[in-house]
């Protein structure tokens, strides 16, 4: 049985699940739909042109904001729900993983990934993807980084931008009570990730 | 350490398809984002707040050494490299996706190419699937035996691991062999194979080529 390094962390996650969105689904995305992130609002009447139309305008201007801006940086948290070995983080399933990153358009990212397993540091600088974990916030500084992938393009929040302007079937789903609008798409198909692990001789 | 990043490292399994929420401020910049794959049953969700924007940073390699582009290849460079129907999966069951390809030598003067192309699957990391295409008459699978007719144009053999690691076929249409290995059993790789067409470059971007493993602490244990 192959075992092995992968690249981790949400950095990893993010890219890898837009990559392998290559089958669009069926309707707008928030047809049906009852939840929404930020607070919004919700609906489940289909779009009109005119709101389907400020939905794509909404994700064209996020992503054209944040490649103009060069920079950004995210926190939050990553949960997975997969249960047992095939959970994609240390600890349990379900558990919420806290990342925080920054990400240098194109292709740079730094992030750390906190679970009640450890800590995971991620760097992808160009073609490279770096990493170094450790059981705590502590030790984390005096591990050694590894090279575990290389030959990979844009990972992780890199492609934020990409993802945002190739997303399809754009509805506004409402709005913060801040002002502003929150808007929901299905992700598109991207860069496949690279994972580095082992791979399976079929030579038999 | 190993085995942490490595229980981490589903992270990178992709599912067919999410959803994506953004919030924008009044400015349009992007000021949160929830991200959920699959979007039927989210495996993974993402809930981030977006901020900092235009803020400095200096992100660089922590030896301070960048890698190299890796240079990609699309179905003219097979060709030149002697594949006669270079040729890939053109149907993924969910949960499986590309995760790398490359091209290894199967000769030491390079006569004969082989085109190595993994699949990863999210829910199971553990799970592999691995496609290996070559001539007919240069593969690595030639001596195995190719008599059966396992659908369309492809005759081949199914085999079972001993150590239960999954199944391999082994199949030849005439003008190329392949094979295929994964955890999945033997009779589970036959509609991999009958969705085996042609290499398209557009449809898997970026992939990767050259005589070296890609992915450092992979190595290649193809027996070849």
């Amino acid at each position: 049985m192959r075992r092995g390094l992968v690249i981790g962390a949400a950095v990893g996650l993010v890219a890898v699940a837009t990559a392998a969105g290559v089958r669009a689904l069926d309707g707008p995305a928030e047809q049906g739909r009852s939840e929404t992130a930020g607070g919004a609002t919700s609906t489940t009447a289909p779009p009109t042109e005119e709101e389907a139309a400020l939905a794509r305008r909404a994700f064209a201007g996020a992503a054209r904001a944040l490649e103009q801006a060069g920079s950004f940086t995210y926190e939050g948290v990553v949960t997975s729900s997969a249960a047992g070995p095939s959970a994609p983080w240390p600890g349990p399933a379900g558990e919420a993983i806290a990342v925080a990153g920054q990400v240098s358009l194109p292709g740079r990212s730094t992030e750390r990934a906190s679970g009640a397993a450890g800590v995971t540091d991620t760097v992808v600088s160009g073609r490279g993807v770096w990493q170094r974990a450790s059981a705590d916030e502590v030790g984390i500084e005096s591990s050694p980084w590894a090279l575990v992938g290389q030959g990979v393009p844009a990972l992780g929040l890199a492609g934020l931008p990409e993802w945002l302007s190739q997303s399809v079937d754009a509805v506004p789903v409402g709005g913060p009570p801040d002002g502003g609008l929150t808007v929901a798409a299905v992700c598109p198909t991207a860069e496949p990730a690279r994972r580095a692990r082992r791979r399976p001789s079929v030579a038999g | 350490m190993s085995d942490r990043r490595a229980g981490a490292a589903g992270a990178a399994a992709p599912l067919g398809g999410g959803l994506i929420d953004v919030t924008v401020d009044v400015a349009g910049a992007p000021r949160h984002v929830t991200v959920r794959f699959p979007a039927d049953e989210p495996v993974l969700v993402m809930d981030l707040d977006i901020g900092g924007f235009g803020s400095p940073m200096d992100i660089a390699p922590p030896d301070g050494v960048e890698l190299g582009a890796t240079p990609t290849f699309g179905a003219e460079e097979l060709a030149a490299q002697g594949f006669a129907e270079p040729l890939q999966l053109t149907e993924l069951p969910p949960g499986w996706a590309l995760a790398d390809a490359e091209v290894t030598g199967l000769t030491m003067d390079g006569s004969c190419s082989m085109l190595v192309l993994t699949y990863d699957n999210v829910v199971d990391p553990e799970a592999s699937l691995g496609l290996e295409v070559s001539n007919e008459g240069c593969a690595v699978h030639e001596a195995l035996q190719v008599g059966q007719r396992l659908g369309g144009r492809w005759r081949g053999d199914l085999m079972t691991y001993a150590d239960d690691f999954g199944g391999f076929v082994a199949a030849t249409d005439g003008t190329s062999r392949i094979g295929l290995a994964s955890t999945l059993g033997p009779d589970d790789l036959v509609p991999f194979v009958l969705s085996l067409g042609p290499f398209d470059p557009l449809a898997q971007p970026s992939l990767t080529v050259g005589d070296t493993v890609p992915v450092l602490g992979a190595p290649a244990t193809d027996g070849d």
